[in-house]
């Protein structure tokens, strides 16, 4: 027996969860109200609410992954793929986008970039939930970098997929385009 | 939508013809965020055109009550002033007759008008409905344009975000680490931990090569085709012999 407080106009949603509670298995609805509660305490994800999630998540844990913040006027987090060369990704989140992106290769080491360019073009598919472009850094030089985009709110597990295929993604694209680097 | 991007391809062009190619994700992100602070103007000028246009609308559909309350009024009328004429034709009252058929035609008149103006309000009413309709689709319209614009400025800038983080790592790591790790470096890392694990396999293969061999020797000796320890007691016993 519990007091409970909500707004009167409320009742009626309440009656229903607390029949829902009534009975002994009521995994769904706790199930449903765990994804509430996350959002609530959490807020908006930011790159800083990100981080400690990564750095308890199952690719810290397994050790294949160490997640640090790269300090700045826009804090970005990196993260070393140890069973991936130890390639950097690195994720940043603004507003409702979170991006994860590694650098392939600078582009003044691109023999033919017309020819690179082209081969991209026909096999950048090849690369699931991964895009490739050209970015210049502010020095002016350019790089060919791989990158994926998700809803900031996307779970902690869709993230993580999403930076571990990044990064095998990362590693083959290398390879894919290998020869057109000198 | 379409004006956006042409506006983000003239960027591009601009800027391809100029030196730096960087200036494309500049410009990108100051024209969506313009392109963003025009789309919010637009949708607050729709939602106060909305609730000035329902507004509008209910107090024509108040006014449209007054005027059917009027025609009932009318209409009360000329059922009594027709029902007056007909008691004064079965009295014979020819000018109580006259007098209530010429009320009723007023009153008809009247009536008549009023069913002018209602149809007018209707047709109002039906107008302002149209512009509501449009304006609401107007309203879902600008959200959804909002998001997107709002979802391609956060990637430009999550991108930009990242560039210069790994600028700013490239800087600080030491001459012996890469300029700039990228993932050819680590193609490369992985080929050659490949290459040391298969160096580390044909070593591993080559010492139970050998050992395979000592297995070998000790079945040959068992075969007595490399001599045994047997043999030493047959060389002693040899020179023993000698000296008999």
């Amino acid at each position: 027996m519990r007091e409970v407080w909500i707004l009167p106009q409320h009742a009626p949603v309440l009656l229903k969860v607390e029949k829902l509670l009534r009975k002994p298995n009521a995994h769904p609805l706790i199930h449903a109200l765990k994804g509430v509660s996350t959002a609530m305490t959490n807020g908006p994800v930011t790159t800083q609410t990100l981080l400690p999630d990564l750095q308890s998540g199952a690719l810290s844990a397994s050790a294949r992954y160490t997640f640090s913040l790269v300090e700045g006027l826009e804090p970005v987090i990196q993260a070393v793929a140890h069973e991936h060369g130890d390639v950097y990704v690195y994720i940043a989140v603004t507003g409702e986008i979170a991006i994860a992106q590694a650098t392939l290769f600078p582009v003044t080491r691109v023999r033919d970039t017309a020819r690179l360019n082209d081969r991209i073009l026909r096999t950048e598919k090849l690369f699931d939930l991964a895009n490739i472009s050209i970015d210049a850094h502010p020095d002016g030089e350019e790089f060919y970098v791989i990158y994926g985009a998700l809803r900031a709110t996307s779970s902690l597990s869709d993230i993580e997929f999403e930076i571990d295929t990044l990064a095998r993604n990362a590693v083959d694209a290398a390879a894919a385009y290998r020869e057109f680097v000198k | 939508m379409s004006s956006v991007l042409s506006k983000l391809w003239t960027a591009l062009r601009g800027a391809a013809n100029e030196a730096g190619e960087a200036a494309v994700d500049v410009n990108a992100t100051r024209i969506l965020d313009q392109e963003i602070r025009d789309a919010d103007n637009e949708l607050r000028e729709a939602r106060i055109a909305l609730a000035g246009m329902m507004g509008k609308q209910t107090v024509e559909r108040n006014h449209l009550a007054e005027k059917q309350a009027k025609l009932e009024e009318y209409a009360g009328y000329i059922r009594q002033t027709l029902a007056k004429q007909k008691a004064a034709e079965s009295a014979g009252q020819t000018a109580e007759i006259a007098k209530h058929a010429s009320l009723a035609q007023e009153v008809a008149t009247k009536y008549a008008e009023q069913e002018a103006l209602i149809k007018a309000s209707d047709n109002v009413i039906a107008e302002y409905g149209k512009n509501v309709d449009v304006l609401k689709q107007k309203i879902v319209a600008g959200e959804t344009a909002i998001r997107t614009l709002k979802q391609r400025a956060d990637t430009v800038k999550a991108k930009q975000h990242v560039i210069k983080a790994s600028a700013a790592v490239a800087a600080a790591s030491s001459s012996t680490d890469s300029r700039a790790r990228n993932a050819l470096d680590s193609l490369e890392r992985i080929e050659k931990r490949q290459e040391e694990a298969l160096a580390q396999m044909d070593a591993a293969n080559a010492l139970s090569a050998e050992s395979t061999g000592e297995a070998l020797e000790e079945r040959l000796r068992k075969a007595g085709v490399i001599p045994s320890a047997g043999a030493a007691s047959d060389v002693l016993a040899r020179f023993k012999s000698e000296g008999q």
